[in-house]
């Protein structure tokens, strides 16, 4: 496999989902044998911390918390691993003392960044339904760090100030059936 | 209200100047009503982020899939010809393969069942023949189904209409049609129809192969009490 491209912070903000797999690709096997053999943990859960590690590399971009890489980009995200393995490894040792299976969710996702309060989960269900325009712009806006000006440009919209409003109203959309929801559970 | 939505989010987003910031806590200290609008407004901020996050997992987990393709072992017995010993080596080779693989589609097969008509009963008049339910009961589902999708265009709202025509796509083993329903199912919110259609929605990925859209639907059904978190709870057992 040829070598990750020396910018792989600026493909990330370009092209995230095959920045990303080129990079889960690329490091994958190198961090199954590093992690079985420093952590001895099962492969699947060597996975799993893998790619809770490298959607944790992205939002750090994204999220400004890296703008560049001091070490490699390897050790930045062998790190990142590290803290899921020893958080997993943790998790399984309190199963086994309170003799307590957790629960279903987090054993299948491991961490909170894929659940949360109720209103935010309700939230997140949503968000595998959603439609455009408003999953396109939510996803831009919220969740790969654009401006108005650029998601603008990309999605043909006149200016920043119509999506800007268009993003006001698909966060209203949202929130009046999050809460009909919860209403109707009660 | 003094405060716009967008200003709330700045405040969430932490992009307010050092004195705006002080100066919007201030007041929130002494409004709870605006206090209420910030803590729902990062909720659903923390709920996109969670959302969006769970399809990078989805895609990572489907490059995962792509990587390690295990080879279907199922269908070797339609191959009379192959030999004895080859048969014997491959199943004992591919039973290691296959120790911790799912069939999702005998998965599907072991949960699903046609949602029972709870919405007409069955007339024996004449009129009858234009209802839609009755196709469904007798298992017409193609003939159900062109009648529901006629109905909608009149209503398209209407959520026991959606529900049935994703149920008839399903016996017609179009899930990806199925889900569309379905998804227009729950974004309506319907009190009768949305968890039997996040339980259907849940099967029809299980048929289309995606365990972890199917799982992270089926999580979503555990919060309730009721015949569908029972359901789900044992499905992902059988999956994990």
């Amino acid at each position: 496999m040829k070598k990750p491209k020396q910018d792989i912070l600026t493909e990330l903000w370009e092209n995230p989902n095959e920045a990303l797999v080129f990079m889960y690709k690329h490091y994958r096997s190198e961090f199954l044998s590093w992690s079985n053999k420093n952590y001895g943990i099962p492969e699947a859960d060597a996975l799993d911390c893998f790619q809770d590690a490298v959607i944790v590399f992205y939002r750090n971009v994204v999220e400004g918390k890296i703008t560049e890489l001091t070490s490699s980009e390897k050790s930045y995200l062998f790190g990142i691993g590290k803290n899921f393995i020893l958080r997993k490894k943790k998790k399984i040792r309190q199963d086994v003392a309170n003799d307590t299976p957790g629960n279903a969710q987090e054993n299948y996702f491991g961490a909170d960044m894929y659940s949360g309060g109720m209103m935010a989960n309700r939230v997140a269900d949503l968000v595998l339904s959603m439609r455009d325009p408003c999953k396109s712009i939510l996803r831009y806006f919220y969740f790969r760090g654009l401006n108005m000006e650029e998601i603008a440009l990309k999605m043909d919209y006149k200016n920043a100030q119509t999506v800007k409003a268009q993003k006001v109203r698909c966060i209203k959309e949202i929130k009046s059936l999050v809460k009909r929801k919860l209403r109707s559970e009660l | 209200m003094p405060y716009s939505f967008d200003h709330i989010d700045r405040y969430i987003r932490g992009e307010l100047t050092p004195r705006e910031t002080s100066e919007f806590e201030e007041e929130l200290r002494s409004d709870p009503e605006l206090k209420e609008r910030v803590e729902e407004q990062r909720e659903i901020l923390n709920g996109l982020r969670m959302g969006f996050n769970r399809e990078l997992k989805d895609m990572l987990e489907n490059e995962e899939r792509r990587i390690t393709k295990k080879p279907e072992m199922k269908r070797l017995w339609l191959f009379p010809t192959i030999g004895i010993a080859a048969v014997v080596t491959l199943l004992i080779v591919g039973y290691f393969a296959l120790i911790d693989s799912i069939d999702t589609n005998d998965l599907y097969s072991k949960y699903y069942a046609a949602y029972p008509n709870v919405e007409s009963p069955v007339a024996r008049s004449e009129e009858a023949d234009n209802n839609p339910f009755n196709a469904y009961e007798q298992g017409n589902y193609r003939m159900a189904l062109s009648i529901f999708q006629e109905l909608l265009t009149a209503e398209p709202e209407n959520d026991a209409l959606l529900f049935y025509s994703g149920i008839c796509y399903l016996e017609l083993n179009q899930p990806s049609e199925a889900l569309s329903q379905f998804e227009e199912t729950i974004m309506l919110s319907s009190p009768e129809f949305s968890r039997p259609a996040i339980w259907y929605s849940s099967l029809a990925h299980l048929k289309e192969g995606n365990i972890s859209r199917s799982s992270a639907l089926l999580n979503s059904l555990l919060d309730n009490q009721d015949l569908y978190s029972r359901k789900a709870s044992e499905l992902l057992d059988d999956i994990h």
